[in-house]
């Protein structure tokens, strides 16, 4: 086909996907292949470090509460890099559902103070770092969580 | 593509039949040496001799067709890190009967390139093709995690 033909062209996307035993830290292997496609696409260094926090955030729900830590259990993460953008889908396979109600509010910083467990602040971090995030129950029944950041040329 | 059983930890990464993605591999695979405590090192020699099984995948066993996908498994196995590296085996592996030495390559009797499977032999514990059932070309690559240091390498 030549070019003149070629009105509405498919944007080109390449895809990596990872699978990755539900046990913590290894969301740094996340982190790093995140990073190191981000690198490769021209995202700022700080947009990069961005883009590990909310990785590691979502990772790591996703082997706490999504899988429950059970190391049998695989994380999925697919990166889609497009021209101007990299989306991240992370999914578990939902050992425990997310309540969708914690991934619309927003932790009080005087509530969480005087709680003894400081944590609960992911998803909220996640919003604050990605320019777009969308959770969703996949038909399977696991918990994903879709992330866009945008390439600012 | 299917995934052999997976034991716990284990991490499977597929990626864009493209040169340059092999970086992307490089520093996943880093990262989940890291996580098993592997030593700099070894890590070093892991990135550079994956990166050479990953360009032989694309290159070679899947003729640089960008349809195509290269599928890369870790898992730990006793002491060892064990990968594989899968490509779809458009071009089956065929050994040389007599490859040419560096000595050789060097007086010019043969092309620069062609010496990534005896760097990666000089860098592993273990290499070389497996075979599958399906189609497609398997390298896989060994390293003990903790290795004893061999002077004269």
């Amino acid at each position: 086909m030549s070019k003149s033909d070629d009105l509405s062209p498919e944007p080109v996307e390449k895809i990596i996907e990872l699978r990755l035993p539900s046990k913590l830290g290894y969301e740094r292997v996340a982190m790093d292949t995140a990073a190191s496609l981000a690198r490769r696409m021209g995202f700022h260094d700080d947009r990069v470090e961005s883009l590990k926090t909310a990785v590691s955030e979502a990772v790591t729900n996703a082997i706490e509460h999504g899988n429950q830590q059970d190391a049998a259990m695989k994380v999925v993460v697919l990166l889609t890099a497009r021209d101007d953008e990299l989306i991240i889908s992370v999914a578990d396979q939902g050992r425990k559902i997310l309540d969708h109600g914690c991934t619309t509010r927003s932790p009080q910083i005087a509530d969480v103070l005087e709680k003894f467990d400081k944590g609960g602040w992911g998803i909220w971090l996640i919003r604050e770092l990605m320019d777009e995030v969308e959770f969703t129950t996949v038909p399977s029944g696991g918990n994903q969580v879709r992330m866009v950041i945008h390439l600012e040329q | 593509m299917t995934y052999s059983t997976s034991p716990i930890t284990s991490l499977e990464l597929t990626l864009p039949n493209e040169l340059g993605y092999e970086l992307v591999a490089r520093d996943a695979v880093a990262a989940f040496a890291r996580r098993l405590g592997m030593s700099l090192d070894q890590i070093d020699d892991l990135k550079t001799a994956l990166c050479e099984a990953c360009i032989n995948a694309i290159e070679h066993g899947n003729s640089l067709k960008p349809d195509l996908r290269v599928e890369i498994s870790c898992r730990v196995e006793d002491e060892r890190l064990v990968i594989e590296v899968c490509d779809e085996g458009v071009c089956p592996f065929a050994p040389k009967s007599e490859p040419l030495s560096i000595m050789e390559k060097l007086a010019g009797l043969g092309s620069l390139r062609g010496m990534g499977l005896m760097l990666i032999s000089q860098l592993c514990d273990e290499s070389g093709f497996v075979s599958r059932n399906d189609t497609g070309n398997c390298f896989r690559l060994a390293f003990q995690r903790r290795r004893v240091t061999r002077l004269g390498r």
